[in-house]
């Protein structure tokens, strides 16, 4: 009998002693600032995306509409637009094969994404935040007459300031890598970039 | 995100070229498959050659030298065939007068 008791009341004291270390491990996941009302919001970013070979790079300018699915979780549609330079830079390899050797910064493309983004406790005024989604993309190179649809997976993360009642600034760096169809004899090749941009977020009241 | 970062490199450094490129080296038909000129396919340019006009080796690319053929054109340095067999069939290096000097021979891949 005495067995048994001590053995409920260990059970009893861990529970109850496991249970503040719970709210405290779920306390910095809380949901967002309660002065931040509403469930939904829309952002506007700018910076620079990388690629190269066949992947567009160039200024990249993307809008963002966010609703929030949890406490810690938002879904994550983002139209993006790269706008990039670079001339002519395909051509046949010695095995006849099409190849093309663009630059960092060249090309041009449109891409929709359906991303979700995770919010992590705030730092130092700041809310960090990954990022994971799937997108669908036209890419083009106008000097090579090279054009393709692309399916790119997004891996990233940024952080988020806010810096009036509905308002944040959001800066984020992505990794993008997928494959794409491609005519003029490219056939399917792979889509590896970067993305870093900043802008502003506004919470929907 | 260290995974992403990972594949980004091994998949990035599996892309090594040789050397071939729109300047020199790919094939072509037409002036239009090369930054500036290219050498139809024929018997001394199997498959077509994309080049570059020079009047020293100071003006090709790297791994590259002035021959003293088509008004002067830059071609693959080489030292013996295995160097140029990249090129395919019916390329082999060759003693060729180059445009540095006066008399002065250099060794390029080309074909007959």
């Amino acid at each position: 009998m005495s067995r048994r008791l001590t053995l409920v009341c260990l059970l009893v004291g861990g529970i109850a002693h496991a249970e503040p270390t719970l709210v405290a491990e779920a306390d910095p996941a809380a949901p967002d600032d309660p002065e931040e009302i509403g469930d939904q919001a829309i952002a506007a970013e700018t910076g620079i995306a990388g690629g190269g070979r066949v992947t567009p790079g160039g200024l990249r300018v993307a809008g963002h509409y966010l609703y929030q699915l949890s406490e810690t979780d938002w879904f994550d549609g983002t139209a993006a637009f790269t706008f990039g330079g670079g001339g002519a830079a395909c051509f046949r390899d010695r095995m006849d094969t099409a190849v093309c050797d663009h630059g960092f910064v060249d090309g041009r493309g449109v891409e929709i994404t359906a991303a979700v983004r995770r919010v992590f406790a705030p730092q130092n005024g700041f809310r960090p935040f990954a990022r994971i989604g799937i997108g669908l993309a036209l890419v083009q190179f106008a000097d090579d007459s090279v054009s393709g649809i692309t399916i790119p997976l997004h891996f990233g993360g940024g952080i988020r300031a806010r810096v009036a009642p509905s308002i944040a600034v959001i800066a984020q760096g992505d990794l993008m890598l997928g494959i794409g169809r491609f005519g003029s004899d490219l056939g399917t090749q792979r889509q590896i970039g970067v993305a870093f941009t900043a802008g502003a977020e506004f919470r929907l009241r | 995100m260290r995974m992403a970062i990972l594949a980004l490199l091994v998949v990035g450094g599996c892309s090594s070229g040789d050397g071939v490129s729109r300047e020199l080296g790919a094939r072509c038909v037409t002036t239009s498959d090369c930054d500036e000129r290219c050498l139809p396919p024929e018997a001394n340019y199997p498959g077509g050659f994309c080049t570059v006009s020079c009047i020293t080796s100071s003006d090709c690319p790297g791994s590259s030298s002035c021959a003293d053929r088509e008004g002067g054109i830059c071609l693959f340095d080489c030292f013996d065939d295995r160097d140029c067999t990249f090129l395919g069939d019916g390329w082999t290096c060759k003693e060729t007068n180059g445009r540095d000097q006066e008399g002065l021979k250099v060794k390029v891949c080309r074909g007959d």
